[in-house]
C-alpha cells in the first residue's frame, strides 16, 4: 500500500479547515486522556461532551489522592466504586490515598481486578482487610501504607505469581507474616519496607530478587538471612546480625543500624501489649551491629556502613572483601569486638588504600578518620601508595575534638599523596566551643594555604566560623 | 538525500538519517533518491516536523552515555508509563520550547506525526495537550478546545452532582 492510498483512508480533515479537538480521531481523544491519571482530572473530563465521556471509559490510570495538598472535597467509597467501574475494562494503575472502606475494595478489585497490573493503597484496613487484594491476579506492583501484617493476609500460595514489586511503609512487618506474603509472591524482583517496625528473624529467599531495601526503624532483635542468587542493590537499615548467601551479584551495598525514635508510643505500646515486649528491648538491639557475613563483594561499586557502634572484626572482613569498591561511606563512632564500645584500632593508610584501588569516593566518619596511621609504612608502599590511589573526593564529619591533630596531619598527607583529589570537605558536627577547634582550625588554615581551594568546611548553622 | 513533497507541493530535501525518524518512511524508502509525496501534509507542518526531526536524528546518532540511561531506566521502573521520557535533559529543554504553540498547530502535528509514525513527536504532542487539561474544569476545557456541550440540561445536572466531589472546596 502507497502513503497515497493510506492518506486517503487515514485522512478526515479538509483543506483550509483550522484543526480542533473535534476533529482529531477518536483513538487520538483516548490516547490523550489516556494520560491523566488524577481522578481529578478525569472526572472533569466525562462532563465535558458525550464523546469525552465515551473516551473515559478507556483511561488506564486513576489516582485518588489525598485532597490534603491540593484543595477540593474528598471522594466518597460511591464516587471511587463508579469511576473504577466505567474504566473497569482498561484499568490498569489504581491508587487510592483517601478514606476508603475495606468492603468497597473487595468490590473495588472485584470490577477492575482482570486488569490490574498495579496499586497503591493508603487506606485504613482493618485486620484482614488485606485479603481481598488478592482479587487482583495480575499484579505486577504493589505498595500498601501502614500495613499491619500482625496477622498473615489470606493471600494463598503463589497467589501473585506475577508479582515484580512490594513495597510497604510504616507498618507494622512481622518477620513469620512477611515470610507468608513472600510465599503468595514468590517471583519478586523487588522488594521495598520503608519506616516499618519489625522483630526477629527475618529469611528472604527470592530466587528472582534484584533490589531489596529493608528500612526499619523499630526493632526487637531484628537479624536478616537472605538467600537471593541474583541480588544486585542492598539497603537494610536495622538489623544487627546479617548474613547473605554467597551467590549474589552484589553491586551496591548498605547496611545501617542507627539508633532508631521511640517517641512513637502507639506502636511501641501496641507492640508491647500484643508481643509483651519492653521498651528497652527496643533500644537494646538499635546501634549495633555484631554479624555481617555476605561472602566476597568481586562486584561491589557502592559500600555504605552506618551505625553507632559495629564489631571490628565484622568491619575488617567487609572492608577486606569490597576491593573493587568506587564509593566507600564509613559512619561508625565505635567499634571493639564485645558490647563495650572501644575507639578503632590503628589502621594503616597506606595499606587501606592500596586494598581499594578503584576508591574514587570516601566519606568517613571523624572516629575512624583518625585511625590512620600513615608514614609508618616501607618507602616503596608509600611510593605505590602515591601512584595508585584513584581518590577524588573526601568527606570527613567531625563531631569530638579528640585526635584533632591527628586529623589534620592525615589530611595534609592526603593532599600531599592522592594526586587526583579534587575536593574535600569537612563537616563539622554538634560543635562543642572547646579550644583544641581553634588549633584545628589553624593547622587546615595553613594547609588550606598550601593547597588553594581544595578544601570546604561545613559548620552547623549554631556555631560561629572561626 | 530524500525528497518530501508536502501537499501544497513544496519540496524539502532532507538526509536520510532525518527522514529515518518517520517509521513509515524508513519501510517504504527503497532507493535513496526516492521522492515521497506527503499529500495531507501541509508545508507549514512539514516544516515543523522536519525541524523536530532533523534535532532528534542529530542527538540520537550520539549514544547516550551509560549513567543517563541507568538513571532514566530507574525512574521509569516503578509504576507503569506510557512513553519512554526523552532522558537527555538539553533535548527534553528542546522538545519543551518545540510545543509551545496553540492547540490548533499541535493538532496539526500529532496528525501529521501519527501518519508518518513518528511515536517520540506522538508522544511529546500527546502530553503536551494532556498537560492543558490537567488541572480544569469541565466549562474551562470546553472553552479552550472549542468543545460543544453536547447532553441535555438533565443529563449535565446528573453529571454535575456525580463529580462534585472533584470540585468541592472543603
Amino acid at each position: 500500500m502507497s502513503l497515497e492510498t493510506m492518506t486517503r483512508k487515514k485522512g478526515r480533515r479538509f483543506p483550509g479547515e483550522r484543526t480542533t479537538m473535534e476533529s482529531l480521531p477518536d483513538d487520538m481523544l483516548r490516547r490523550i486522556l489516556s494520560r491523566l491519571c488524577d481522578a481529578r482530572d478525569v472526572a472533569a473530563c466525562s462532563p465535558v461532551s458525550r464523546r469525552w465521556r465515551e473516551a473515559t471509559a478507556f483511561i488506564p490510570s486513576l489516582h485518588f489522592l489525598s485532597n490534603a495538598l491540593q484543595g477540593g472535597g474528598t471522594p466518597a467509597d460511591a464516587d471511587i466504586l463508579r469511576m473504577v467501574s466505567a474504566a473497569a475494562s482498561s484499568l490498569e494503575d489504581l491508587v487510592i490515598h483517601c478514606p476508603f472502606s475495606g468492603r468497597s475494595l473487595a468490590s473495588c478489585l472485584a470490577l477492575c481486578g482482570q486488569s490490574l497490573r498495579s496499586l497503591d493503597l493508603r487506606v485504613d484496613l482493618f485486620d484482614g482487610g488485606l485479603d481481598c487484594v488478592s482479587l487482583a491476579k495480575g499484579l505486577e506492583s504493589l505498595k500498601l501504607w501502614h500495613p499491619s501484617l500482625i496477622s498473615s493476609p489470606n493471600w494463598g500460595l503463589s497467589a501473585y505469581g506475577r508479582l515484580r514489586r512490594l513495597e510497604m511503609v510504616g507498618g507494622i512487618v512481622l518477620s513469620e507474616h512477611l515470610a507468608d506474603v513472600m510465599r503468595a509472591c514468590p517471583h519478586l524482583t523487588d522488594l521495598i519496607l520503608i519506616r516499618c517496625c519489625s522483630e526477629g528473624a527475618i529469611s528472604i529467599e527470592l530466587e528472582r530478587l534484584e533490589r531489596c531495601k529493608l528500612d526499619l526503624y523499630l526493632t526487637v532483635h531484628c537479624s536478616l538471612n537472605l538467600n537471593s542468587p541474583r541480588l544486585q542493590d542492598l539497603d537494610i537499615q536495622g538489623f544487627f546480625r546479617i548474613q547473605v548467601g554467597h551467590n549474589h551479584r552484589l553491586k551496591r551495598l548498605s547496611i545501617a543500624n542507627n539508633e532508631g525514635e521511640f517517641h512513637n508510643t502507639k506502636i511501641t505500646t501496641f507492640l508491647s501489649i500484643k508481643l509483651k515486649f519492653k521498651l528497652n528491648d527496643f533500644k537494646c538491639s538499635l546501634g549495633n551491629v555484631t554479624m555481617v557475613d555476605v561472602g566476597k563483594l568481586p562486584e561491589l561499586e557502592y559500600l555504605s556502613i552506618e551505625g553507632q557502634h559495629w564489631y571490628w572484626s565484622e568491619i575488617r572482613t567487609l572492608l577486606r572483601n569490597a576491593f573493587e569498591v568506587e564509593h566507600l561511606v564509613i559512619n561508625i563512632e565505635y567499634s571493639g569486638d564485645f558490647l563495650e564500645p572501644e575507639t578503632f584500632p590503628a589502621i594503616q593508610l597506606e595499606e587501606f588504600f592500596g586494598n581499594h584501588r578503584k576508591l574514587r569516593k570516601l566519606e568517613i566518619h571523624g572516629a575512624f578518620f583518625a585511625a590512620f596511621q600513615h608514614g609508618i609504612s616501607p618507602e616503596d608502599l608509600e611510593l605505590e601508595f602515591m601512584i595508585s590511589s584513584s581518590l577524588e573526593e573526601l568527606i570527613v564529619a567531625v563531631s569530638s575534638p579528640l585526635h584533632l591533630k591527628e586529623k589534620a596531619n592525615t589530611l595534609e598527607y592526603l593532599l600531599k599523596h592522592c594526586v587526583k583529589l579534587r575536593r574535600i570537605l569537612i563537616r563539622i558536627s554538634q560543635m562543642v566551643s572547646d579550644e583544641k577547634f581553634d588549633d584545628f582550625f589553624e593547622d587546615i588554615g595553613n594547609i588550606r594555604n598550601l593547597y588553594c581551594t581544595i578544601i570546604h568546611i561545613d559548620l552547623p548553622l549554631s556555631t560561629v566560623p572561626v | 538525500m530524500i525528497k518530501l513533497v508536502s501537499g501544497d507541493g513544496a519540496e524539502f530535501e532532507v538526509e536520510e538519517e532525518v527522514a529515518f525518524q518517520s517509521k513509515i518512511i524508513k519501510d517504504i524508502v527503497a532507493d535513496a533518491d526516492d521522492v515521497i509525496p506527503l499529500p495531507t501534509v501541509s508545508s507549514k507542518v512539514l516544516i515543523q516536523v522536519i525541524e523536530y526531526c532533523r534535532k532528534h536524528a542529530a542527538v540520537n546518532s550520539f549514544p547516550l552515555s551509560p549513567s543517563s540511561s541507568a538513571a532514566a531506566a530507574a525512574s521509569s521502573s516503578s509504576s507503569i508509563s506510557y512513553s519512554k521520557p526523552v532522558s537527555d535533559p538539553a533535548l527534553r529543554a528542546w522538545d519543551n520550547e518545540f510545543v509551545k504553540l496553540n492547540n490548533s498547530s499541535l493538532f496539526d502535528i500529532v496528525i501529521a506525526a501519527n501518519y508518518l509514525d513518528i511515536e517520540e513527536l506522538v508522544d511529546l504532542v500527546l502530553e503536551t495537550v494532556a498537560d492543558r487539561i490537567k488541572g480544569k474544569q469541565a466549562q474551562e476545557i470546553r472553552r479552550q478546545f472549542n468543545i460543544e456541550n453536547d447532553f441535555t440540561p438533565e443529563e449535565e445536572e446528573a453529571l454535575r452532582r456525580e463529580n462534585s466531589w472533584a470540585f468541592q472546596n472543603n
